[in-house]
């Protein structure tokens, strides 16, 4: 306000109604302050007259909704490619944690292979492995193994043909973690993760001494690795 | 079939998911504001369709990820009379090697605004200094309120008010010494 009226923007405030309530307050009862706004009316309706609309000519306006439609089509198109680079981040983002940890645990079993490799223990450990099941069910036989013979513990089975790399587990050996049938660097790894966890299972203990720590581990990444290269021996 | 949404951050949030509807609306909506702007700016009907292809063109393409601060027209306003003074800029076929006569073509297609010469006030409009004149023009003309303009021109709201107060000033003055 000045000289008690309302200043210049607040009378074009309170010509469109936006001004405070103070201020339509005294418009309402000041001529004076009427008159200005019956001005800013006036320059209002002058500045603001509407000029004839130009016609949009139909080709034009064709064009314009043909242009609407292809780029709405066009954000179509790249929010499902965003969809589909984003979906293929996460799938690799599930998959990478695990291939890498596989990845360590065959490095671990061929360096592991390598050591006991060069001391002998290779064969030691494998005969402790074929030998563990202490549980009569759990026994191994190589394939191909004619189903009629009797179980036999890889001490006293012949050499393995080396054509035949996989190894049948009939029964559920107790190097088999995972229980897929096979005893493979999985269940080396699944057996470090509940060590992890620090939930292992005592059927786990492969060496049997009583606990299953990270050799147990290491003796099925090693038999697995040894098994699965044709090397049971 | 989709409803038809009203609002404007509705549209263009549909947009942004490459709706045509919402693209189709957006155009109908603004286009007669567009090209009465773009004919103020440039004085051409042709040119005011050209302006008004290329300005729709311009904000299609900034979707998808178009976030909307401030009205539409705010948002289209300094795309009009910017792609119109670049029109004219184009348009201007003999360019002075004097740099002061080129400085004062260009600055008389900044304020590219077309006086309406049937307009009683336009002679007092046109004495105010450019930035008055301007926000004098959005407000009046375009019928846009405060915060609009200050989206509108890039300008704090406070600069607006202070403009509008200062134009709608001298308006009254030069009003009051016509008369007299």
């Amino acid at each position: 306000m000045t000289n008690g009226h309302p200043t210049e923007l607040e009378l074009e405030l309170a010509r469109t109604g936006e001004a405070d309530e103070a201020t339509l307050r005294h418009v309402e009862t000041c001529t004076a302050c009427r008159g200005r706004i019956a001005f800013l009316g006036r320059v209002a309706a002058d500045l603001g007259r509407a000029r004839a609309p130009i016609p949009v000519p139909a080709e034009r306006e064709a064009a314009m909704l043909s242009l609407a439609r292809q780029d709405a089509a066009d954000v179509r198109r790249r929010l499902d490619e965003d969809r589909r680079r984003s979906g293929r981040r996460r799938t690799l983002l599930r998959v990478v944690p695990w291939a890498a940890a596989a990845s360590v645990a065959l490095a671990f079993g061929a360096l592991w292979i390598s050591r006991t490799g060069e001391t002998g223990e290779s064969e030691r450990v494998t005969a402790t492995i074929a030998a563990a099941p202490s549980d009569a069910s759990a026994t191994v036989a190589m394939a191909p193994a004619a189903p009629s013979q009797p179980p036999t513990r890889s001490a006293e089975r012949p050499p393995a043909a080396p054509a035949a790399p996989r190894v049948a587990v009939l029964g559920r050996s107790p190097a088999d973690v995972n229980g897929d049938g096979r005893v493979d660097v999985i269940d080396a790894y699944v057996l470090a993760r509940s060590l992890e966890g620090g939930r292992p299972a005592a059927q786990w203990d492969q060496n049997h001494d009583g606990r299953v720590d990270r050799t147990d581990v290491d003796r099925i990444a090693f038999a697995a690795v040894s098994l699965r290269s044709g090397g049971a021996k | 079939m989709t409803p038809e949404p009203r609002d404007e951050s509705e549209l263009v949030a549909r947009a942004n998911q490459g709706d045509t509807a919402a693209f189709e609306e957006l155009y109908r909506r603004h286009r007669d504001w567009v090209v009465s702007l773009a004919w103020r700016f440039t004085g051409s009907r042709d040119d005011a369709l050209d302006v008004m292809q290329e300005t729709f063109a311009y904000l299609f393409g900034r979707f998808p990820g178009f976030e909307l601060s401030s009205t539409l027209r705010a948002f289209l306003y300094p795309v009009v009379k910017h792609t119109s003074v670049s029109l004219a800029r184009k348009r201007r076929r003999v360019v002075s090697l004097d740099a002061a006569e080129r400085a004062q073509a260009d600055a008389a297609l900044e304020s590219a605004w077309q006086p309406d010469e049937a307009a009683e006030f336009e002679a007092l409009i046109s004495a105010l200094a450019e930035g008055h004149r301007e926000v004098l023009r959005l407000r009046f003309a375009l019928g846009m309120q405060l915060e609009e303009i200050a989206d509108a021109l890039d300008l704090p709201l406070g600069t607006v008010k202070s403009r509008l107060h200062n134009a709608l000033k001298a308006l009254k003055e030069a009003a009051d010494g016509a008369d007299s």
